[in-house]
């Protein structure tokens, strides 16, 4: 196997005297798509803003081609060029305009030029269908294309990794569909993705590996296929059996 | 009667005496919403900073502000300064400290609590994209902070342009005194004459306020963002 893309070794997180983050390894190699399950408050998100220096860790190493970037030594506006991500609340800048929300980042962080910037923003905007809305505002738009704008917002900035971090949970089921379309393209076009998601039918899909995470930490792990098929844990099975409407199964439970 | 009144205002050098009264004015006010503005900003933004010591400090500097009168201010900063210290400001002078101090204060409450209600996604997703702590303030905070800050910022305007009136109580001619001066010289020829200046000098004060009150409803109109 190469050299990972992505290392977690040992991490750990505390919110004061509560961990949140316990003893959690993981390696991410370059193309492959990592899809993080779990029940609410497990960690999951703080996991991955950990990862990109949101939140600094407690314990453990982050490394970044080899290199350490969890350690204070590299600065986050650093990291985040490198590892891009996307929020559940797809927060667009209000007061900008589709297209100076997308070109904010590369001319004022990465100091590229506006004209080159200018013209790849309207060329990934074509590329999802929104080609004409580059003057639109934020309020102007649906829950759908703000996310997907969000989502170029973050690429733009040639990211080797991204983080997604339950992208679709606040959009209506009609939008879903075209902001999973958009990641899924992503995945095939060979983007090294973590994706923290409750759309089991996605995830299987998507994955390359899935991680099942509860109370802060990695229960079980492994290809889609055995992970959804056969999960191993009683804790993992149970997880999965939240997410079938099974009448006979409900019936049993409320009596 | 009303006739001789009014004529009092274009007597000799009266009016003109009045438009100097109202320059004074003007400029007293310039400097104190323009340095307020700036004070105001620079103690909002530290206002916000998590550290218990700078919050301490600017909480100490506001209620001291928001408690004391501003005549009292105006008396501490032009009769207490010189006995305490021997430092002597002219009139003019600590009318425009005053003020700034109080205005500053007053502003900075305005931007800590504008600042604070941005919502904090707003932050993150900045940050996740590589903006640094002082970019994500200059690029992404601070100009939606603006669009919220004009409202307040012009009322506090106003109420600065109307507190100058104060600054006789420390010597400082500006238009109200002339009015009264003008008054007093004409109370024996001309008793209704205070109607006359008096009238004048509100015209004169809402003409100064008006302009705000404009322009703030035209950037309000031309920034409707959400």
């Amino acid at each position: 196997m190469t050299q990972s893309l992505l290392k977690v070794e040992n991490l750990r997180k505390d919110f004061g005297a509560q961990t949140i983050l316990q003893d959690v390894s993981l390696d991410v190699h370059q193309g492959e798509v990592v899809v993080i399950v779990g029940p609410s408050g497990c960690g999951k998100s703080t996991f991955l803003r950990c990862l990109n220096g949101l939140e600094p860790v407690t314990g453990g190493r982050v490394l970044l081609d080899g290199k350490c970037i969890s350690d204070g030594s590299v600065p986050r506006s650093e990291i985040c060029q490198h590892i891009g991500m996307v929020f559940q609340s797809y927060d667009l800048f209000n007061h900008l305009t589709v297209l100076d929300n997308i070109a904010l980042a590369p001319v004022e962080v990465q100091h590229r030029d506006p004209e080159e910037v200018r013209c790849r923003s309207r060329e990934l905007l074509a590329r999802i269908g929104l080609a004409g809305k580059e003057n639109a505002y934020p309020r102007e738009l649906s829950g759908g294309q703000k996310q997907r704008i969000a989502m170029v917002r973050a690429l733009i900035l040639n990211p080797e990794i991204m983080l997604f971090d339950e992208v679709t949970a606040s959009l209506d089921p009609e939008m879903v569909r075209e902001v999973l379309d958009m990641m899924m393209e992503l995945a095939r076009g060979g983007m090294t993705m973590l994706i923290v998601t409750h759309e089991m039918s996605f995830a299987r899909a998507v994955a390359d590996k899935v991680y099942f995470f509860d109370q802060g930490g990695i229960v079980e792990s492994g290809a889609p296929a055995d992970f959804f098929e056969h999960p191993v844990t009683a804790r993992g099975q149970k997880f999965l059996d939240s997410f079938i409407f099974n009448e006979r199964r409900t019936k049993e439970r409320i009596s | 009667m009303e006739s001789l009144g009014l004529r009092v205002l274009w007597e000799g050098q009266n009016f003109a005496r009045l438009l100097g009264g109202l320059w004074v004015v003007v400029q007293l006010s310039v400097l104190s919403i323009l340095g307020s503005l700036v004070l105001g900003l620079g103690v909002g933004l530290i206002m916000t900073l998590p550290y218990k010591i700078t919050r301490f400090l600017t909480r100490v500097y506001l209620e001291f502000i928001r408690i004391m009168p501003q005549l009292v201010l105006l008396f501490l900063a032009y009769f207490g300064l010189t006995r305490w210290t021997g430092i002597n400001l002219p009139g003019f002078t600590a009318a425009v400290i005053v003020f700034i101090l109080w205005g500053g204060a007053e502003m900075g409450d305005l931007v800590r609590s504008i600042v604070i209600s941005i919502p904090k996604n707003q932050y993150e997703s900045g940050a996740a994209l590589g903006f640094t702590r002082w970019q994500l303030y200059r690029f992404i905070i601070l100009p939606q902070a603006v669009r919220s800050l004009i409202p307040p910022a012009m009322n506090l305007a106003s109420r600065i342009i109307k507190t100058t009136s104060l600054v006789v109580l420390i010597g400082v001619v500006e238009m109200l005194k002339v009015g009264q001066q003008i008054i007093e010289a004409n109370r024996y020829t001309a008793p209704t004459a205070a109607l006359w200046i008096y009238g004048t000098i509100f015209f004169l004060y809402f003409f100064s306020c008006w302009p705000l009150s404009l322009a703030a409803a035209y950037l309000e109109k031309r920034w409707q963002v959400k």
